[in-house]
């Protein structure tokens, strides 16, 4: 009491409420209802959720979309040993034992993932990376990694998903498919919402898609833009030019695949729009031109601002990418692909982001959180990541966690176990869990490597710092 | 029961009156105690401070280091890290960047590294505010808090138009108990909503919002009766409409006068000051004289005065339409985060330079403050960190305070119509040590309303920096010999030999329990996220401290 | 004398993009081969979303990150029915997956479209250009039945003995 805790031990972090704490009730067969529940599957992060629970299962899911109920329903307690060491059997204790020792005699070590876990396990992440000197990247960097480059390039104007609510009047969906990606977006956030400035709802909007495909989406839009694959960055700078009153001639269409006529009613149309925004997902940002891609929309969006209120924003995809940023960011000061080994970080993205880092053979151990990567990243990186130590935390068996040295089970976020997730807007959102696990948090184990990498290294020190100083002693 | 003695140390304490007297201090349990009066009494531990300036830590009242803007400013500016010196991790503490926008933990590291204890981040919106806490909680051994964003606030407005101030008054004490914020905090009152429904600003105190049919004015009265009524320990903290704009030293005067005897904290007042025409930058000027001598008139009012430094900087604000101007001014890269219900915020890197007319003006003007306010007990140091300078400069700006001939030789090296358009050249006076810890320590505990904060007397927090007496007054300020934080010893001879968590301080005041139906329909038709998950959790806050309402 | 061609000396400079069809022959020792040129899309479905929850080694999952959805158009001028596995490949690597027609007018011709997940993964090449990111989407690739005879596709084999 009398002796601050060390804020940056693994034993002080913050414990959010787990499940115990959440519900009064002790018994495990009875029904409860979580309300305000939030589901993280998707970057939406819709924390309106109504959990029907029949002990340890969910089984009813009011307000969640198709991908939010297939969340809820299908993450039950699995009858899977605690953890794996090299793929046999093990309790907790000795497979933290095994992964501290891996990290530690690690000279290249990856951390990765981490954008299906709470902020609170997210920092212990970044601090045991921190302790080991090895390399931090989350999902950022094969998702909106691209867009984050761009606003370090031309910054971005954006707005909070309640302020589309309230006041979008022109909205523009590009590279993207919310229809399939993110539900309940158009209901809940961006087309339908009747808001304090758009009163009449879907009727005070207009709705734009542009896509190299017709997806579903397009049924919801008033104007659907097919461009032309890998043609997104001449059509951004096409209405650029046309935001800042350029002539431009017919061939713009063989370029883009879109009518100089229908450029120039999307741009009288979003100059008299008195707040539009423009959402833009991976199609944008996975396609040629990536980051020049975001820049240009993200120009484009400051660009319309000499004429009226425009907003742009990068639909994210996972529950807590935004929130893996965040840490990430005020932790080291950068996003993403931050090297650590020097003693203190250093940001190059393609230098130290995770898909390089294994592709070229770097890392020579990694430790995976709430991530697959050995199911989506390129087959060099996953040939690499399978021939190095891992030590890997999912709640699932995936591929990832079989080619680990240690694999741990873990409970799921805002199912089993609380904390905090930031929705795609930044706006930091807690979690009711839904019924217990009898498996570790993500947090608790990290803790539990953090606590045993520190013992290590604080013992290795001969010579403790002595009370007395140089100065005089009683 | 752990004590800590501190022997020998030339104390300066001005709340207690003490200037410059040998003695000792005791600390038992973290706190400040009598010192006992048996002959050779022993502590666990003493600090032989003999020779040393002894001073309680310093208490930064205004600067922004933790929340959402700040760490978008982080992000923004990678390059901005590049060229500074990091903060290298160490067997006990952990790494960091710096530049004009430090990361977490070195935030923590380099205040308290400069003898810092105490440190309010000026503005969170209240959405935010977990995300202010969660940051704060990584912000180690330094006490904080922030201030949360009420001037552009929906339910605010609409109370002040329906003239309901029972519903306002109980929404602000709602609102800080449900965000675990310390003040109420007013950034360009109506002007930022002007901004994100249209794209414009207010332009003097007594402009419609439309929409909401309310003035700046009705907000600024509105706000600062309800703290008062409160009894909140800090006034209402106030970035007046204007800020940076020539001739918007009207504004901050109609600003004051509005308040009509409420209490009230003008802030970063440096950039509320200025003479001219604002279509005309070349008329550019000083009036600090008038503003000055109204608050030495009037003692409802502090200040502190957001000081300009020439150096690279980050301009980041609650102010949304001024980040939007600087972006226009500079051409340089420019965040704009507009929150729903609440506030908005501009973003835009910005670099100060000693040749140019108006920002070596500000820099003028800015010290011009600190010269012409009588009473140091009302003015209190600051960059407005990172806006005006880092609060790395606090030291060179001590130096330049005490020191008149230092004060001419930077005014030498900017343009000579600096002089003519300010009273700085002809300004003599010098700070002594013990008011310079009145302006970096006790006088701003006091503004905040903080019994236990910048003193050294018994009760006060174990909050002790101690300097090694310098002829370079910026090195002695630079690099304390010791720093104490709650009786543990944090910095030694330039480190960090402790790394250890500070308190959140926040208020927790009563409100109208009937008043919180109103409050949840309103939220329910309006925000985005649920109400219930709305108001921060204890768990986030891991050593919180309440501090009472009077 | 060999009759061989490897694909990289048959090759036919595509330009930036857009959408032709170009046909290559490539040369075999035996039969001749009509292969065609694409754009591949990877990316997020609803059944993605939803299987993937259900588990990545469910039958839902596995089938839905294999199905490639093609124009009926282009289909149709490869004589491709619904369930046909098709080689498409580029020069980082080669998956075999069954076809689909997309609805209606979802696709335009020239391009494929096909579930996110271990399959597209492999025609990902490990290079990010200094972004970090991989080239996910837009992929340059070729398709052609499977079940014919071919060459190998990778623009280093082996010059036919």
């Amino acid at each position: 009491m009398s002796t601050p805790e060390p804020s940056n031990t693994a034993a002080s972090a913050p414990t959010a409420p787990t499940a115990a704490t959440a519900s009064s009730s002790e018994s495990s067969s009875e029904l409860r209802v979580i309300e305000d529940a939030t589901c993280t599957f998707c970057g939406c992060v819709c924390d309106d959720m109504e959990l029907t629970v029949e002990g340890n299962r969910i089984t009813k899911a009011k307000n969640a979309c198709v991908l939010g109920k297939a969340w809820f329903f299908n993450h039950h307690i699995e009858d899977r040993p605690e953890a794996l060491i090299d793929g046999e059997p093990a309790g907790y204790d000795a497979a933290m034992d095994r992964a501290a020792e891996i990290l530690l005699s690690a000279k290249f070590p990856l951390t990765y993932g981490l954008s299906d876990s709470t902020s609170e396990a997210q920092r212990v992440a970044v601090a045991i990376t921190d302790w080991i000197g090895g390399i931090v990247d989350t999902t950022t960097s094969v998702c909106h990694g691209p867009s984050g480059i761009a606003f370090q390039g031309v910054g971005e104007v954006t707005c909070s998903l309640g302020e589309v609510k309230n006041r979008a009047d022109y909205v523009i969906f590009w590279g993207g498919n919310p229809a399939e990606s993110h539900p309940r977006h158009f209901t809940k956030y961006s087309l339908m919402p009747k808001g304090e400035f758009v009163p009449r709802g879907r009727k005070d909007r207009t709705a734009v898609l542009i896509d190299v495909r017709k997806t579903k989406s397009a049924k919801a839009a008033d104007h659907f833009l097919q461009v032309k694959p890998r043609r997104d960055f001449e059509l951004a700078w096409a209405l650029r030019a046309l935001a800042h009153g350029l002539e431009l001639d017919e061939s713009i269409e063989e370029t883009t695949g879109i009518k100089l006529e229908k450029l120039h009613e999307i741009m009288d149309g979003m100059k008299r729009a008195k707040f539009g925004v423009i959402l833009f997902g991976m199609g944008v940002t996975m396609t040629r031109g990536k980051h020049l891609n975001s820049e240009a929309i993200l120009a484009l969006t400051r660009d319309m601002n000499q004429h009226t209120r425009w907003n742009a924003k990068p639909m994210r995809g996972h529950g807590n990418v935004t929130g893996a940023d965040n840490v990430v960011t005020w932790s080291t000061g950068y996003p993403f692909g931050v090297h650590l080994g020097s003693g203190f970080p250093r940001f190059n993205p393609g230098e130290f982001t995770a898909s390089d880092v294994l592709a070229r053979g770097e890392a020579d151990a990694a430790l995976i959180i709430a991530s697959d990567p050995m199911s989506n990243f390129s087959q060099p990186a996953r040939d690499h990541l399978a021939s190095i130590p891992s030590v890997v935390l999912d709640p699932k068996l995936t591929d990832t966690a079989r080619t680990a040295a240690v694999a741990f089970t873990v409970s799921t976020y805002g199912i089993n176990t609380g904390g905090t997730v930031y929705r795609m807007d930044d706006v930091p959102i807690p979690l009711r869990p839904a019924f217990e696990s009898p498996f570790k948090s993500d947090l608790e184990i990290l803790r539990g490597i953090e606590s045993r990498i520190r013992k290590i290294q604080l013992a290795d020190v001969s010579l403790d710092k002595s009370d007395e100083t140089a100065a005089g002693v009683a | 029961m752990s004590s800590l003695r501190i022997t020998g140390g030339t104390i300066y304490d001005p709340a207690n009156g003490v200037d410059g007297q040998v003695g000792d201090i005791w600390i038992v349990d973290g706190c400040v105690v009598e010192s006992p009066s048996e002959e050779g009494a022993k502590a666990d531990r003493t600090l032989d401070a003999t020779g040393l300036v002894v001073m309680p830590g310093g208490v930064d009242m205004h600067c922004h280091i933790a929340g959402p803007k700040v760490n978008t400013a982080r992000k923004m500016i990678p390059e901005d890290k590049r060229t500074a010196d990091p903060v290298v991790r160490t067997r006990l503490t952990r790494s960091g960047t710096v530049g004009s926008v430090p990361s977490t933990f070195a935030t923590g590291y380099l205040y308290a590294g400069m003898g810092y204890t105490t440190a309010m981040d000026a503005a969170v919106p209240p959405l935010g505010a977990r995300h202010a806490h969660e940051e704060l909680e990584d912000t180690p051994i330094i006490d904080k808090g922030f201030y949360v964003l009420m001037g552009n606030n929906h339910y605010v407005m609409k109370q002040i138009a329906a003239d309901e101030p029972g519903l306002l008054k109980a929404y602000i004490a709602w609102l800080l108990h449900s965000t675990k914020g310390f003040a109420a905090k007013l950034v360009n009152p109506g002007g930022v909503e002007i901004w994100k429904s249209g794209g414009g600003n207010a332009r003097g105190i007594d402009d419609t919002v439309e929409h909401f049919g309310v003035t700046p004015r009705q907000i600024i009265r509105g706000v600062a009766a309800a703290v008062d009524e409160l009894g909140l320990p800090h006034p209402v903290h106030i970035h007046c409409n204007n800020l940076g704009m020539p001739g918007n030293h009207a504004t901050t005067m109609e600003t004051m006068t509005s308040l009509e005897g409420h209490r009230a904290h003008m802030t970063h007042i440096q950039f509320h000051s200025y003479d001219g025409d604002p279509d005309d930058q070349s008329t550019f000027g000083s009036r600090v004289s008038e503003l000055a001598a109204y608050v030495n008139t009037h003692d409802n009012l502090t200040v502190d005065v957001g000081q300009v430094m020439f150096a690279r900087t980050t301009s980041m604000t609650g102010d949304g339409p001024l980040g939007y101007f600087l972006h226009q001014v500079t051409g340089r890269k420019w965040f704009s985060g507009d929150i729903e219900m609440e506030a908005g915020c501009g973003i835009v890197p910005i670099v100060y330079k000693q040749k140019s007319l108006v920002h070596a003006l500000q820099w003028a003007i800015g010290l011009e403050w600190y010269l012409l306010v009588d009473d140091p007990w009302r003015i209190a140091m600051s960059t407005d960190h990172p806006n005006g300078g880092s609060f790395l400069a606090y030291p060179e700006i001590i130096s330049l305070l005490m020191d008149r001939e230092l004060r001419r030789e930077v005014l030498a090296g900017a343009p000579r119509a600096v002089a003519d358009r300010c009273t700085l050249k002809e300004l003599d006076r010098e700070y002594s040590l013990y008011e310079i810890a009145i302006i970096t320590r006790a006088g701003p505990a006091r503004m905040l309303g903080l019994s236990h904060k910048g003193h050294l007397g018994p009760g006060a927090d174990g909050d002790v920096t101690m300097y090694s007496p310098d002829d370079d007054i910026q090195r002695m300020f630079e690099l304390p010999r010791y720093v104490v934080s709650r009786g543990e010893v944090v910095v030694d001879d330039a480190q960090i030999v402790q790394d250890t968590r500070g308190r959140t301080l926040h208020v927790a005041p009563d409100f109208d329990l009937d008043a919180v139906d109103d409050i949840q329909a309103w939220f329910e038709s309006t925000y985005s996220i649920q109400f219930r998950n709305y108001p921060v959790g204890d768990h986030y806050l891991l050593d919180p401290l309440v501090v009472p309402t009077s | 004398m060999g009759v061989g061609l490897s694909l990289a000396e048959a090759s036919i400079d595509l330009g930036d993009g857009g959408c032709e069809n170009c046909s290559l022959a490539t040369i075999s020792r035996d039969v001749i081969v009509m292969q065609e040129s694409f754009i591949l899309i990877p990316g997020r479905t609803s059944r993605q979303g939803t299987t993937l929850n259900e588990g990545k080694s469910t039958a839902g999952y596995i089938e839905e990150i294999s199905t490639l959805q093609m124009a009926a158009e282009d289909m149709q001028r490869l004589e491709l029915e619904d369930g046909d596995l098709v080689r498409v490949y580029n020069d980082v690597g080669e998956i075999t997956v069954p076809c689909k027609a997309a609805r209606g007018d979802e696709l335009p011709p020239g391009l494929l479209f096909i579930s996110y997940g271990d399959q597209s993964s492999r025609l990902m090449g490990g290079d990010t250009h200094g972004s970090g990111m991989p080239d996910s989407k837009g992929l340059d690739v070729f398709l052609e039945l499977a079940t014919a005879p071919t060459t190998t596709a990778a623009p280093s084999s082996e010059s036919p003995e």
